[in-house]
C-alpha cells in the first residue's frame, strides 16, 4: 500500500514552483453539493500514484466543510490548502509547507471495502483547497457523493472538486466528464429559448400556440409579420394572441395615451378585431386587468432579458474558475445551445398550456398565461435541455490528452 | 373569404375622426406617389374605438367617401397591396371593387393605396396606414389613417366632401385640424427595403 510520504516526495519534488494546472486533470465532480454528486467516467489512479482533490469554495470566507466517500484510496490530509486565499486560482499560492499524516482518523478506502466517509474541516480564506490522496490498491472505484456541511458554500458553476494526478507512476488519464451541471445558466438559456420562441412571430409569422374554444392562435411578444406597420415611431402592442395567417385578427395588449376625449386615464388597455366569439364582446379598448395583465408582460420581458445576462455571467464564471477554460467554453456553448432549443420547446408547451389555463380566469387572461406559460416553460426546458447539451459534449469530446 | 360568422354588429355610437396636415412620415408611400411629387399630405383619422362595438371597427363607408372623393381627379384608378400575403399585387379599381363587394364586412381591410392617374400623370393618392393593427402614437394610435397625397393642398375640399356626405351624422369630425411638421430627415419609404424583402421571402419558406 502506497503510504502518504509518497505524496509528501512528490510535492517536495518542486516544492517551491508548484503549479497544480501543469498536472493532469483525471475528473471532475461537478455541480452543487449533495449526495449523488458523483465522478463520472473512468478516473483511475493506480498504487502509488498520487493526487490531489479540490475543492473549488464560492468564497473565501469562513470555514468550508467538505465531505466525500469513497473507495480505492488513502487521503493524507486533515485540511490544509495548497492554494490559500484571495479568491482567484490565479493569485499566488503557497506551497505546500506542511503535510500531516498523523491524522489516523482520516480513513482509508479500500477496494472492495465500503466506503469510507471523509470529512474535512477546511481553513478560513481558502478559495480553493485541497485534499491529497493516494492510489491505494488499484482504481479509484468510486470517488463519490462529494458533499458539503453547508452546500451553499460550493460554487455552483464550475466542477466542485477536480482530480489531479500528480504522478508519479502510471495514471490512466481519464476524460473529465463532468455534467456541467449549471442549472442557473441553463435555466437562463431556456430563458433566452423562451424569448425566441415568443418573438419569432415578428420573422416568421407564427408563435408558440394556443388552443382557444376549439381555435387556434399564436402567441407574441412583439407585432407578428405581415401586419403592416409605420416606419419610425415605435409600436405600442406588448402582447399579441392572433389567428394564423391573419395577423390583423388579434386580441392585443396595448399601451399608448388615450385622446383626452375619451375619458379614460389608464394606458394599458386591449384591442380586439374579429375575435369576439373567443374573448367576449365589449373587450375593445377597454382597460379590465389590462394594467396586471402588462405589468406582468412588462416584468416578464425585462426579467427575461435580466436572466440570460446573469446565466451569461455565470457561464463567464465558471470558464474563468475552471481548470481546463477551453474544454469549459465548449460545455458551456453545448449547454447554451441545447438549453436554447430545450427553452423553445417548453416556452411552446408552456404556453399552450398557460393560455388556456389564464383563459379560464376571464378571456384577455390568456395573454399573460401564455407570456407566463413561456417564461416557466422556457427555464424547464432550459435545464432540461442544459443537461443534453453538456451531455452530447461529455460524450463526444476528444478525452483530455495527457 | 372567411367563413366565419361576423363576431359582432356594429353599435351606433358615433365614429370619430380626426384631421391631420403635413408630411410626418410615418408610413411608407408607393414609389410612384414619391416620384410624382405629390407632398401635400392631409390624413384622415378614423379612431377605431366605437362606443357599443366589441371590436375595432373598420368605417367602410368613410373609405368609399374618401375613394369617391379621389375618383374625381382622374379616369384611371389603380389599387395596390390587397391585404397580408398580398402587398405588392396591383388591381383596377373595377376589379377590386368586384372582389370587395363579395368580402364579408368582417374580412374587409382597406388596400394600401390607390393611384389616380388621368393620362399618364399620378394626380393624387390615397394611402392607408394601419394604426389599429399596431396601436402607435397620437393622434394616429389605433386609427384606419387614410392619407391624401396631392399636389396641390386639398384639405378644405376633403373636410367640404366629408361634411357633405354625413347625412347620418354619424361621424363626429374633431376640429380643428392638427398640423404636424414635415419630416426632415428622411422621406417616407417608397418600397419594402431589403429586410423586408428577405423576411417576406423566409416567411414564404417557413409556409
Amino acid at each position: 500500500m502506497a503510504q502518504g510520504q509518497d505524496y509528501a516526495a512528490a510535492m517536495a519534488q518542486d516544492m517551491a514552483n508548484f503549479d497544480p494546472s501543469e498536472y493532469p486533470v483525471i475528473g471532475e465532480l461537478a455541480g452543487q453539493g449533495g449526495v449523488g454528486n458523483t465522478l463520472q467516467g473512468p478516473a483511475t489512479i493506480n498504487d502509488n500514484d498520487n493526487g490531489t482533490l479540490t475543492a473549488d469554495w464560492a468564497d473565501d470566507s469562513g470555514s468550508h466543510h467538505m465531505r466525500f466517500t469513497g473507495q480505492g484510496f488513502d487521503v493524507h490530509s486533515d485540511g490544509y490548502s495548497v492554494w490559500t486565499s484571495t479568491g482567484s486560482k490565479d493569485s499566488a499560492h503557497v506551497p505546500l509547507t506542511s503535510y500531516d499524516d498523523s491524522a489516523a482518523a482520516l480513513p482509508d478506502g479500500a477496494p472492495g471495502a465500503a466506503p469510507v466517509e471523509v470529512n474535512e474541516t477546511v481553513d478560513n480564506s481558502s478559495k480553493f483547497s485541497t485534499l491529497a490522496i493516494n492510489g491505494n490498491d488499484g482504481p479509484i472505484t468510486s470517488l463519490a457523493s462529494i458533499d458539503t456541511y453547508n452546500p451553499a458554500d460550493v460554487q455552483l458553476n464550475s466542477p466542485v472538486a477536480i482530480l489531479q494526478d500528480f504522478g508519479p507512476g502510471d495514471v490512466q488519464v481519464a476524460t473529465s466528464s463532468s455534467p456541467g451541471n449549471n442549472t442557473q445558466a441553463g435555466a437562463a438559456a431556456g430563458t433566452l429559448g423562451s424569448k425566441i420562441a415568443t418573438s419569432r412571430a415578428a420573422i416568421m409569422g407564427r408563435g408558440p400556440r394556443v388552443t382557444l374554444k376549439g381555435e387556434e392562435f399564436n402567441f407574441s411578444f412583439y407585432r407578428p409579420a405581415g401586419s403592416r406597420k409605420p416606419l419610425t415611431v415605435p409600436k405600442s402592442g406588448k402582447g399579441y394572441l392572433f389567428r394564423p395567417g391573419e395577423p390583423n385578427n388579434q386580441l392585443r395588449l396595448d399601451y399608448h395615451d388615450f385622446p383626452p376625449e375619451r375619458g379614460i386615464e389608464d394606458t394599458w388597455h386591449w384591442n380586439q378585431r374579429s375575435v369576439a366569439r373567443i374573448f367576449g364582446n365589449g373587450l375593445d379598448h377597454s382597460t379590465v386587468g389590462a394594467t396586471l395583465a402588462g405589468g406582468s408582460v412588462t416584468a416578464l420581458r425585462l426579467g427575461g432579458r435580466l436572466f440570460i445576462a446573469y446565466g451569461l455571467y455565470q457561464s463567464y464564471l465558471a470558464v474563468k474558475n475552471s481548470h481546463n477554460p477551453g474544454d469549459e467554453v465548449k460545455r458551456q456553448a453545448s449547454g447554451w445551445a441545447g438549453a436554447t432549443i430545450g427553452g423553445e420547446a417548453g416556452a411552446e408547451l408552456g404556453a399552450g398550456i398557460g393560455g388556456s389555463v389564464g383563459f379560464l380566469f376571464g378571456g384577455v387572461g390568456a395573454v399573460p398565461g401564455a407570456a407566463v406559460g413561456a417564461f416557466v416553460g422556457g427555464i424547464v426546458g432550459g435545464v432540461v435541455g442544459w443537461q443534453g447539451g453538456t451531455w452530447v459534449y461529455n460524450r463526444f469530446s476528444p478525452p483530455v490528452p495527457e | 373569404m372567411s367563413d366565419r360568422q361576423a363576431d359582432f354588429v356594429p353599435g351606433k355610437g358615433a365614429v370619430h375622426i380626426r384631421f391631420v396636415s403635413g408630411n410626418d412620415g410615418f408610413w411608407p408611400i408607393p414609389e410612384a406617389v414619391a416620384l410624382a411629387g405629390l407632398n401635400y399630405r392631409f390624413a384622415v383619422v378614423q379612431d377605431s374605438f366605437v362606443s357599443d362595438c366589441g371590436e375595432m371597427y373598420f368605417d367602410e363607408q368613410l373609405w368609399l367617401c374618401l375613394l369617391g372623393f379621389i375618383k374625381k381627379y382622374g379616369a384611371e384608378i389603380k389599387v395596390i397591396g390587397l391585404g397580408f400575403k398580398r402587398e405588392n399585387e396591383e388591381l383596377p379599381i373595377n376589379e377590386f371593387i368586384k372582389s370587395w363587394n363579395a368580402l364579408n364586412s368582417e374580412d374587409k381591410n382597406p388596400p394600401w393605396a390607390m393611384l389616380v392617374s388621368e393620362g399618364n400623370t399620378l394626380k393624387i393618392s390615397l394611402v392607408t396606414e394601419y394604426w389599429a393593427e399596431v396601436g402607435g402614437p397620437q393622434p394616429y394610435s389605433d386609427s384606419y389613417t387614410y392619407s391624401i397625397y396631392s399636389e396641390q393642398d386639398v384639405a378644405e375640399k376633403v373636410l367640404d366632401y366629408i361634411k357633405t356626405s354625413n347625412t347620418s351624422e354619424r361621424w363626429s369630425l374633431d376640429l380643428p385640424v392638427i398640423t404636424v411638421p414635415p419630416n426632415k430627415v428622411r422621406m417616407p419609404r417608397a418600397k419594402p427595403d431589403k429586410l423586408e424583402r428577405f423576411l417576406s421571402k423566409l416567411r414564404g419558406l417557413w409556409r
